[in-house]
């Protein structure tokens, strides 16, 4: 007699590691109707310029495929893959010539491209925050980035009619993530419905290591802006990628109106007529434009 | 913060243009990345083997 076997379904951050999703095949995972989002922090050294919360969503069928990708990219790493040591050939990548660590960067780049994954980005100028919130603690202007990430991805899902996982990096402020995450799904606001897990893990989960490089991306193509020209890695995957960058206005708008705890203002600000516009990024929108 | 504002309109659009890729287009691509790298890979490895031929 055949003995039907039931799996037990893991935690969600486990069965996306690659195992478990791929052995449950495509028509169970067009069933669940989700976006999987995956996002990392990134600034400078010394906290003084930008920072941002950046990372890259898609459903399961374009994460199985990067996954499979970016495992065979990265097999004979010792380590996860982390952006800065590579471009820098620090750590694990101490020792490789330019020329090898650009290649593996540049094979990287084309798996995103070619899972056609859609990257997102909040950044915040830290001077101008702490102009606009002058008793604020050194990581304050970071945790703006998440309210304004965690929204986007739930308005991206609304808009798509679906639901959306979310994982962060394991570095972050967990606590504060996860209240966040929390006072959003509680808010009466459409989207928030479509909020569907919030997850954290290491970067062994290969996309989170997508995450720290779109992050990083995100970080040098504005701190970039006006010193250095576009940076390869940006111009490939540009296309698809969003980043909304804070202004001073905007900052001291939101400072104005209760800061960054007025999650109803952040997620009504286009419709306040006096809002300060947001400075969107995207080479997709440049072409567009004409620019 | 996201609504009501072209850029946002775009970003969604462009958004669900990529989420409604099928797999097997995703699967073609990459499989084409994965051929033009064997492809670059052998040919420098010719390159340098030749190279050390000549040494």
């Amino acid at each position: 007699m055949k003995v039907r076997r039931e799996k037990r379904l893991g935690y969600f951050s486990e069965y996306t590691r690659g195992f478990n999703r791929s052995s449950r095949g495509p028509a169970y995972h067009a069933m669940l109707r989700m976006i999987d989002s995956y996002f990392d922090d990134s600034a400078d050294d010394r906290m003084e310029r930008h920072c941002a919360t950046g990372g890259f969503f898609g459903r399961a069928v374009q994460w199985d495929a990067f996954i499979i990708a970016w495992s065979q990219e990265t097999h004979g790493l010792k380590k996860p893959f982390h952006t800065t040591d590579c471009e820098g050939g620090y750590e694990q990548f101490e020792g490789w010539p330019k020329e090898k660590r650009n290649e593996l960067m540049a094979g990287l780049v084309s798996i995103i491209k070619g899972s056609k994954l859609a990257g997102f980005a909040s950044i915040v100028p830290i001077q101008a925050y702490k102009a606009a919130f002058p008793n604020c603690e050194s990581g304050d202007p970071y945790l703006l980035t998440i309210p304004h990430t965690i929204m986007n991805m739930a308005s991206i899902a609304d808009n798509a009619d679906i639901g959306v996982n979310i994982w962060f990096e394991l570095g972050g402020p967990k606590g504060f993530i996860g209240e966040t995450f929390e006072a959003i799904k509680k808010m009466k606001w459409k989207p928030a419905q479509r909020l569907h897990a919030l997850a954290f893990d290491t970067k062994e989960l290969h996309p989170l290591q997508s995450a720290d490089l779109l992050a990083r991306e995100a970080f040098k193509h504005i701190d970039n802006i006006g010193v250095r020209p576009m940076r390869i890695p940006m111009k490939r995957m540009g296309d698809s990628n969003f980043f909304i960058a804070w202004t001073e206005d905007a900052l001291r708008y939101l400072a104005a109106n209760g800061g960054p705890q007025n999650l109803e203002l952040l997620a009504h600000w286009d419709e306040y007529p006096d809002a300060p516009k947001l400075k969107w990024h995207s080479l997709w929108l440049a072409k567009r434009g004409g620019k | 913060m996201t609504e009501k504002n072209t850029e946002f309109e775009d970003f969604t659009n462009v958004a669900n243009r990529l989420l409604r890729v099928p797999h097997s287009e995703v699967k073609e691509k990459l499989d084409a990345e994965k051929k033009a790298k064997k492809r670059k890979k052998s040919k420098v490895s010719s390159a340098s083997h030749e190279a050390n031929e000549k040494a």
